[in-house]
């Protein structure tokens, strides 16, 4: 987040703004804590032992068929379920992907091919928002990119299993050693706000009623203007 | 014999003692005259000579001719939005201040049409009358009339004046009442609302709004009485009033939160951080979403506990994050009013404040102009300029003490003079 300049902070959150609406966030958002539940009522069940890795592959599945179903429903086209695979959509430039991260300790991102390779489109906004004075190329458009929306495992629930604590919005750097971009979803979500164009109907305006005496230029009698 | 002011409206004296928070003693001291004097003037039992009268048309800056004015007919009895330990002074403050946000609307209507009234109309005679059915559609009514359609309101404030209510919202340093309804015979049966600016919530300030709103609607017809301030109130004029109380919040509620609309955004189980998103997409607090959840029966009375519980341990009883992300909405229409007729030539600028009878700073703060409104933007002056100033002004030969050596800092051209 360090990395990038006001300016370029401001110019990525409207391209991001620009290219995804406000309720598909939210429901991938909505998609991770209803699978992140269902997982956990799901794995409960299990031998304590058990219980974290099953605990981890159920949440996949439900967290997976509840992000493919928003992703469906706001037309991002997503990839179909199979096994383990990731789901990735597609609205706008940005291709969509989402991980699990644990918030208190940093995450090797390079395990998985797929999202390694959805990073490395990320080049361009590198050389656009991030650092745009060093390269030739920077006030060209991004024509794509990727997006993870990440569930930040942070809690632990009664049954000792691991447990969503929040949903935040990331860009990852093209080689995926650090975040562009990174901001929780409940802070993502007021720039929609900022970005609403007022569109309420204004009627709170006076009249001047007919007949008014043509301009004046001042009156000597204090009580009468 | 010096002539006494025989014009001296006894009930402005009181009235500007009211606005000023003056008591008749404090007042005396400040003219310079007996307590008894200044008590004899407000009884119309004798007027201030013609010296002094001007000292206390300056103590209590208002135009001395203001003070001859005869009094317009009162406001209805105002609606007060307040915690119990509001004191009377401060009630009697801010209704003096309504009576003169009054009295500048209906002068300002001499020259100019606000916005034709357009309220949902009902008749309800006693508070016990009103359901929360009656409520909600009372609410809805207000949505559909104001075409506000059922996504969060992007300025209540604008959709109120533009439905012909006079807003007026100050700074009154009476944080405790957080703002007044009531109605103006004066202004043709027009509704009036005035909002104490001390919190600079933009949540809470729209959540009195709209709370002041449901008052006008609901609570028109109804006879005022004694308050839960008054310690003589009787019982069940106290429960009388705090009903109509939980009414106006009702409405407020469901004018900023539709039912249908909001309860789909909320995720269930009801969480404290969801709210959080909630909260600036839709311009209400979490205390007032958790408040509109449980009257839709999405929150059961144990969960609100929890979650009130929740709220006070992570962000205390007073502010919750992100308050200060929703800039207070601020009145435009008597603004609005006094630039059109500076621009139209009907009234200069310089001649607003006299006419209208108060302080430019009343007039500021009444008509929420902004603070340089009457003085014009500053002027930069080059040090350079300053120094050959004050060199031609020493070799003049000026006194030291001349109010000549004062360089003004301010420009001389005022602006939108015509």
């Amino acid at each position: 987040m360090d990395l990038l300049p006001p300016k370029g902070q401001s110019e990525l959150e409207s391209l991001i703004v620009g290219n995804i609406p406000r309720d598909a966030l939210m429901a991938f958002e909505d998609a991770y804590y209803g699978g992140d539940q269902k997982g956990r009522v799901d794995a409960a069940s299990f031998a304590e032992g058990h219980r974290p890795s099953a605990a981890g592959q159920v949440k996949h599945f439900h967290i997976n068929e509840a992000f493919y179903e928003a992703l469906m429903v706001h037309g991002a086209n997503p990839t179909p379920l199979r096994g383990t695979r990731l789901v990735v959509g597609r609205l706008g430039i940005f291709n969509i992907v989402r991980l699990n991260v644990p918030g208190h300790k940093w995450t090797n991102l390079q395990r998985s091919a797929t999202r390694r390779e959805l990073a490395e489109l990320n080049e361009h906004i590198q050389r656009k928002y991030v650092q745009p004075d060093m390269f030739a190329d920077a006030g060209r458009e991004v024509a794509e990119a990727t997006i993870f929306v990440l569930g930040v495992m942070d809690g632990i629930d009664s049954n000792g299993i691991a447990q969503l604590t929040h949903c935040m919005v990331a860009i990852p750097a093209s080689d995926m050693r650090s975040w562009l971009y990174l901001k929780t979803m409940a802070e993502f979500m007021s720039l929609y706000d900022r970005a609403t164009p007022n569109s309420q109907i204004d009627k709170a305006t006076p009249r001047l009623k007919r007949g008014q005496p043509n301009k004046r230029t001042g009156n000597d009698d204090p009580g009468n203007p | 014999m010096t002539q006494g002011i025989r014009d001296l409206q006894p009930s402005r004296l009181e009235q500007a003692l009211a606005a000023r928070r003056l008591t008749k003693g404090q007042l005396a001291a400040l003219v310079g005259v007996s307590p008894s004097s200044v008590t004899k003037w407000s009884k119309g039992g004798q007027a201030p000579e013609s010296e002094t009268f001007d000292r206390l048309a300056m103590v209590l800056n208002v135009q001395a001719e203001w003070l001859t004015r005869p009094l317009l007919r009162p406001v209805s009895p105002p609606l007060y939005r307040k915690n119990a330990s509001a004191l009377k002074a401060g009630l009697a403050m801010l209704g003096a201040r309504a009576e003169w946000g009054q009295e500048v609307a209906v002068s300002l209507a001499d020259y100019v049409d606000y916005p034709e009234l357009n309220l949902p109309q009902r008749q309800f005679t006693e508070p016990e009358q009103i359901s929360s059915a009656d409520i909600e559609s009372a609410a809805d009514e207000c949505r559909n009339a104001w075409q506000l359609g059922r996504g969060p309101v992007q300025d209540l404030m604008l959709a109120a004046e533009g439905a012909g209510i006079i807003v007026v919202r100050e700074e009154t340093d009476i944080p405790v009442v957080e703002g007044l309804s009531c109605w103006s015979d004066e202004l043709g049966q027009r509704p009036l609302v005035h909002l104490s600016a001390d919190k600079a919530n933009g949540f809470r300030s729209r959540f009195d709004l709209a709370h002041e709103i449901g008052h006008l609607i609901l609570h028109r017809h109804i006879t005022r009485v004694a308050t839960d301030a008054d310690p003589e109130a009787p019982e069940q004029a106290r429960e009388r009033y705090n009903l109509m109380e939980r009414q106006a919040h009702r409405f407020a509620g469901a004018l900023l939160l539709p039912a249908q609309s909001f309860a789909s955004e909320v995720r269930l189980p009801v969480n404290l951080d969801n709210l959080l998103i909630l909260k600036q997409r839709w311009g209400v607090s979490v205390a007032a979403m958790m408040m509109r959840l449980h009257a839709l029966g999405l929150l059961s009375d144990e969960e609100r506990l929890a979650l009130i519980k929740r709220r006070s341990a992570r962000w205390g009883a007073k502010t919750e994050p992100g308050d200060d992300r929703w800039i207070p909405e601020r009145p435009r229409l008597l603004r609005r009013t006094i630039d059109l007729l500076v621009q139209e030539g009907v009234v200069p600028l310089d001649r607003i404040s006299i006419w209208l009878g108060l302080s430019e700073h009343d007039v500021v703060q009444l008509c929420g102009l902004p603070q340089s409104y009457f003085s014009g933007p500053g002027q930069v002056i080059e040090l350079s300029t300053l120094r050959v100033s004050r060199a031609s002004a020493d070799a003049g030969g000026r006194p030291a003490g001349s109010r000549d050596n004062v360089v003004s800092l301010t420009s001389p051209h005022r602006r939108l003079r015509s």
